[in-house]
């Protein structure tokens, strides 16, 4: 079947079947920022964007998704290199591998919750597991974007 | 104060932009379109064997290529490396645990690959399992009873390696008069410890990729820690010359010891091998979890032989170390564990360490951050917590008297050799120690009265050591080329985990050089182009190879000052100054050339000088250990054994840190994994012994909410063996969390917890015993 | 999970006429559960252009319709205001933002979860469901029927009238599924208690609340009362925890429970 999207800014029209989840269907698609973590919904590494909630990707069907405006790391532009520039800077990438989700979450986040201290920070970010950075220096890392213009 | 250009100063890694952008720089983004698609097929059961084997229907499924059995992978080998037994086939007729893979499907995409998986018919024949490793050394069910003459043993571990009775190695250490210095002790304490299956779960699962490329080279492209080892393991196993393999290591999504592990490699490599197609293989979360190994379950006893001050005058070790279904790595993690831990302690008269490391039909011990340093440390802290407590002196106090002083040597540390004794090079452990009880505020939280109330606080403490690198053994090997553009190339065979060694490398070639990062690449982990390295294990990076690297860009600092000289026809000894990556006539101040200009000159375009290419090599003789100590402050609920941390507290000597970003996300890291270890990460298993560990819902990994507020210092020390004084860190920070964290709970409650994970059930159980023990008396 | 069609209907009746037409017809939520199923579904029924998705404050009580996200329901003000803030408490350790916003109430109700924090949450707040066709039925009783209904959930109904709740959780990681759930609530002074994660789905303790509405209840009554509850329900162990673990923290909670809920001596 195929589902009619808003794909980072752009009308797109993508094959899939009943039974395909969004984050498969993103990867085929030009969006290899979003990753597979666990398939299972428990580690917030496949984090999109769907009508501008963070969502996990890999629990929502692809079908459910027509009509839906979707939004990855490679649609969050300068946002993106603001938020990796504040990553970056405290080490926080880690491996790398769940860092896309991390930056779709933090964008999220400054659109949710603007004025969030540092326990609102850190329970909004709990969705995203990580095993390399101790997790500290990503919210290091939200609290400066938070600050930023 | 020394002044440095580039290292020791907060600079991103080099690839951090990329990543955190998401460009498609890992293994599965880089997939060929008519790639097969490859599946496994695991044996449901803990040890069992294939009674029969129906591919008939499976192979109807439209799309699917080929079915492999045993049948198609006749050669003896190891997942591992050339120096430990050939206990196994590619695919394997018997299961030996829970995950062992007996056959692959392959096929034209992962969803008829799946479809086919299910359809095989498999009838198995099931054997009593060995599951505890308590009882192997005396159960009738031999683990690889049924293959022994098959099985491939090198001679040097004919004694020690006994497979006939489940035993992978003994470890049987002597060194003093144990009985004399016990009997002349003061006191003497002894503890029991026990710590769990704990499961790497990197984010990204393990997977590899393997094609033909247009020479004809079975090419492998994965995330691997050691590409030179594999290349070696995958020719190994598929029985072919080595030279007809390559191996490129792609972009790591978190190692932790786990990707050593060579089996989803050589397993895509004989599709490919079989088929001459491109193949992949992407382990499902589950399949990770069950089917690659974990970090060894131990269970070890100490006794501990004290003067009245406390002063440790012997040690007694014994335990068993469960290796699991193929030895691999596990002969390597008992000697390795004993040798970083003990070395903390190296001032005792007496120690004998007698240890057993034994087969069982669990998956297999592997490589995890800590290499049994982790559950050594441990066993030695405990100890130390135990006599403090039956003695009545403070735990601080025991470990300052104690550990290992600058000058200090034993037979048991790393490197050491009758005719070359290492010793303790660096160290500022005490001022870690006094650190890490300062940031916690130790003086005015733990006073010695256990506190009332329901909810009850407690402070710990835990130290730590480790080793950088593997001594006598490993060599790291840097080659450098100067390029016709006047940049530079570090060929290296080191494997960046995600960790950003590849950073500090280029820091400390830029700062040699005094070259910008900018103007250096780096070729890493190719086996057709790179120098040989061991691998990324060991907390071996920066010492190892950042060694080696800096002593190649010495060399090409020498060799290029040389060529700058001729070029501009001066003698050889002409003073030069070389600033902003421009040259300088010192006496005069006159400008000479840049980098640039000085590739034109030296002739690169019109023929003319010799390339400048070096080569250096850094042998690890004597692996100097960092050291971390940690307090933590917990709370306690005592009506539920609920407890949470809030505030953990380390101070770490790790020698000159070369990166501060990157230390302190590796020294967080490390914490954060055996906080899960210590807290409520186990293997677990249900009904006839099936693996309930199975996904991250039944195994919780740490999350940001498990967090307390974390305070970190580095007090560095200066390594002389180091590159600019530095020792390593990819291990350290996991030693000392469960100690600090149980020291903790002993202050909260005066209840020893010795056996890990310490589950909220567990404390209240021990809390209601200690009640009705207190009711009794 | 296979799914051979997909469809959106325009309204329930359709939704309902798809569901009925045969056995392997489902109504879809999140799907997240679905997800690791092997059922084969023939028709997925995805409600999402029904309009189930709100929290409203009606004349007979607050309405959440079944499409409504778990983050919706931990965010909403009226809820928070309304119910002592005890869903919000309910859902908030649940892994992420990310899936809160993929996992519908509907689907987590109906399919009657046994490891579910916020089914016992419901039930203590008086949670009655509204089915297309079967009608109303109190949560509680939901959870008791041998099958849950083949029917599309179109709401769930709170009292008018706001609660003062206590909503006790044990587990190990913060974002692991619970141990023991125990969810006490007050609603114009008429107790609840309802207990879950025994393993098993969610129950009342019947019983005990019918005594305890029966006359004043002070936090000197709490350790009796809380034998009492620990008594009336069957515990189970699995490898998150023991039966004898969940039996005393049931004890502990609901113990807590009575003493912060109860009337002032």
């Amino acid at each position: 079947m195929q589902i009619n999207v808003i794909l980072n800014g752009k009308k797109k029209r993508l094959e899939v079947t009943e039974s395909e989840f969004l984050a498969d269907t993103l990867r085929k698609n030009g969006c290899p920022s979003v990753k597979i973590g666990c398939n299972d919904g428990a580690c917030g590494t496949c984090t999109v964007l769907i009508n501008g909630k963070p969502t996990c990707s890999c629990e929502y069907l692809s079908a459910r998704a027509d009509g839906a405006e979707i939004i990855t790391t490679e649609g969050l532009g300068e946002e993106a290199e603001k938020i990796v520039d504040c990553l970056i800077r405290v080490g926080g990438e880690g491996c790398g591998y769940c860092a896309p989700g991390f930056v779709v979450l933090a964008y999220a986040l400054k659109k949710e919750l603007p004025d969030a201290d540092y326990d609102e920070v850190k329970a909004y970010l709990n969705g995203n597991l990580c095993r390399c950075t101790g997790y500290i220096v990503r919210i290091e890392a939200a609290l400066e974007y938070l600050k930023m213009a | 104060m020394d002044k440095f250009t580039y290292i020791t100063k907060e600079i991103p890694r080099v690839e951090g932009r990329a990543l955190g952008l998401g460009r498609p720089v890992y293994m599965a983004d880089t997939l060929r379109d008519d790639a097969l698609a490859v599946k496994a097929v695991m044996c449901p059961y803990p040890f069992a064997e294939v009674e029969s084997f129906d591919a008939s229907v499976a192979m109807k499924v439209p799309g699917v290529v080929r079915i492999f059995t045993w049948e198609d992978t006749p050669v003896m080998t190891n997942f591992g490396w050339n120096y430990t037994p050939f206990e196994r086939h590619i695919l394997n007729k018997v299961g030996r645990y829970e995950g062992e893979v007996v056959a692959l499907v392959a096929a034209e995409t992962e969803e008829a690959a799946e479809k086919a998986r299910k359809l095989i018919k498999i009838t198995w024949k099931k054997h009593e399992p060995l599951m505890d490793f308590r009882q192997a050394l005396e159960s009738d069910i031999i683990v690889h009873g049924e293959h022994l003459d098959e099985m491939y043993i090198q001679e040097n571990l004919i004694g020690e390696y006994c497979p006939e009775k489940n035993q992978v190695h003994h470890s049987y250490r002597n060194y003093g008069d144990l009985e004399k210095t016990l009997e002349a002790c003061d006191h003497v304490t002894h503890v029991k410890i026990y710590t769990p299956q704990q499961i790497h779960t990197q984010l990204e699962t393990h997977r590899a990729y393997t094609y033909y490329d247009d020479r004809g080279y079975l090419t492998v492209y994965a995330p691997t820690q050691a590409a030179d080892a594999m290349q070696e393991d995958v020719a190994r196993s598929l029985g072919i010359d080595r030279r007809k393999v390559r191996v490129i290591k792609a972009q790591v999504g978190g190692g932790f010891g786990g990707k050593n592990i060579f089996t989803p490699y050589c397993w895509c490599a004989l599709v490919t091998y079989l088929t001459g197609r491109p193949a992949y293989l992407i382990f499902s979360r589950e399949e990770a979890m069950i089917a690659i190994g974990t970090r060894h379950e131990y269970e070890l006893e100490l006794t501990v032989g004290a003067d009245r001050n406390g002063v440790f005058k012997a040690f007694h070790a014994t335990g068993y170390q469960n290796a699991g279904a193929y030895s691999e790595i596990s002969e390597d993690v008992m000697e390795t564990g004993i040798r970083n831990s003990y070395a903390l302690f190296p001032r005792v008269e007496a120690m004998r360490i007698d240890q057993y490391s034994v087969f069982t039909n669990k998956v297999e011990g592997c490589a995890f951050r800590g290499f049994g340093a982790t559950q050594n440390c441990f066993l030695l802290n405990v100890a130390a917590r135990h006599l403090a407590d039956e003695m009545g002196l403070e735990l601080p106090d025991i470990f300052l008297k104690n550990i290992a002083k600058v000058g200090d040597s034993h037979p048991v540390m790393n490197g050491y050799l009758p005719d070359d004794p290492a010793y303790i090079g660096s160290s500022t452990l005490p001022e870690c120690i006094r650190s890490a009880m300062d940031q916690i505020d130790w003086d005015s939280k733990r006073n010695r009265s256990l506190p009332e109330g329901r909810l009850v606080r407690g402070v710990g403490l835990g130290i730590a050591s480790h080793a950088s690198g593997v001594p006598r053994v490993d060599r790291g090997n840097v080659n450098i080329t100067m390029n016709s553009d006047g940049s530079f190339c570090i060929f290296t065979g080191h494997a960046d985990i995600g960790t950003g060694s590849n950073t500090v490398m280029l820091q400390i070639v830029a700062e040699v050089l005094e070259v910008s990062l900018d103007h250096l690449h780096l070729m890493a982990a190719d086996t057709a182009t790179t120098p040989f390295d061991p691998g990324t294990y060991a907390s071996s990076n920066t010492y190892r190879c950042g060694s080696a690297a800096k002593l190649a860009a010495e060399k090409m600092k020498t060799l290029l000052w040389k060529c700058v000289r001729e070029t501009a026809g001066l003698p050889e000894d002409e003073p030069l100054e070389f600033r902003d990556e421009v040259f300088y006539l010192a006496r005069t101040g006159e400008r000479l050339m840049d980098l640039i200009e000085f590739s034109d000159k030296w002739g690169f375009y019109w023929g003319g000088g010799d390339p400048l290419v070096v080569s250096a090599s850094f042998p690890d003789s004597f692996a100097p250990s960092p050291y971390v100590a940690t307090c933590v402050e917990i709370e306690v609920d005592k009506d539920t054994g609920y407890y949470r941390l809030i505030n953990m507290a380390s101070a770490i000597d790790c020698g000159r840190v070369l990166n501060p970003i990157n230390a302190r996300v590796q020294a967080m890291g490390g914490i954060t994994q055996s906080i899960g270890m210590t807290m409520f990460e186990e293997v677990q298993y249900g009904r006839d012994h099936r693996n309930l560990s199975r996904d991250l819902e039944s195994y919780k990994i740490p999350c940001q909410m498990d967090m307390p507020r974390m305070s970190l210092e580095f007090i560095e020390s200066y390594e002389p063996t180091g590159p600019f004084g530095a020792k390593s860190l990819g291990e350290i920070a996991t030693g000392s969390p469960a100690p600090a964290i149980t020291d903790a709970l002993f202050n909260a409650l005066g209840i020893h917890f010795d056996s890990l994970p310490v589950t909220p059930e567990k404390v209240l159980k021990a809390i209601r015993e200690k009640e009705a023990a207190h009711a009794d008396s | 999970m296979q799914i051979r069609e997909y469809v959106r209907p325009a309204d329930l009746d359709e939704a309902y006429a798809l569901l009925t037409k045969r056995k392997n017809n489902y109504v879809i939520g999140g799907c997240t559960f679905l997800k690791r199923t092997r059922l084969m579904i023939g028709t997925a029924i995805d409600l999402g252009a029904c309009g189930l998705d709100y929290i409203e404050e009606r004349e007979d009580g607050v309405a959440i319709g079944a499409s409504t996200c778990l983050r919706d329901i931990e965010t909403s003000p009226l809820l928070k205001e309304r119910y002592d803030e005890a869903l919000t408490r309910a859902v908030e350790h649940l892994i992420g933002v990310q899936l809160r916003n993929a996992i519908t109430i509907g689907g987590h109700v109906a399919s009657r979860f046994g490891f579910s924090d916020i089914i016992p949450t419901l039930m203590a707040l008086g949670a009655v469901l509204k089915f297309h066709n079967s009608g109303e039925i109190p949560l509680a009783e939901y959870m008791t029927l041998k099958k849950p209904f083949r029917d599309i959930l179109v709401e769930i109904r709170l009292p008018k009238a706001g609660a003062r709740a206590v909503v006790q959780m044990m587990r190990k990681s913060y974002n692991d599924y619970s141990i023991f759930c125990l969810s006490a609530a007050r609603t114009e002074g008429v107790w609840t208690i309802a207990a879950g994660v025994f393993p098993g789905p969610a129950r009342l303790a019947s019983e005990v609340m019918a005594d305890m509405n029966g006359r004043r209840i002070t936090a000197a009554d709490a350790p009796a009362l809380a034998d009492r509850i620990a008594g009336s329900f069957t515990f189970g162990s699995n490898y998150r925890g023991s039966a004898e673990y969940r039996r005393e923290l049931c004890r502990v909670f609901a113990r807590r429970a009575v003493e912060e809920l109860a009337d002032a001596d």
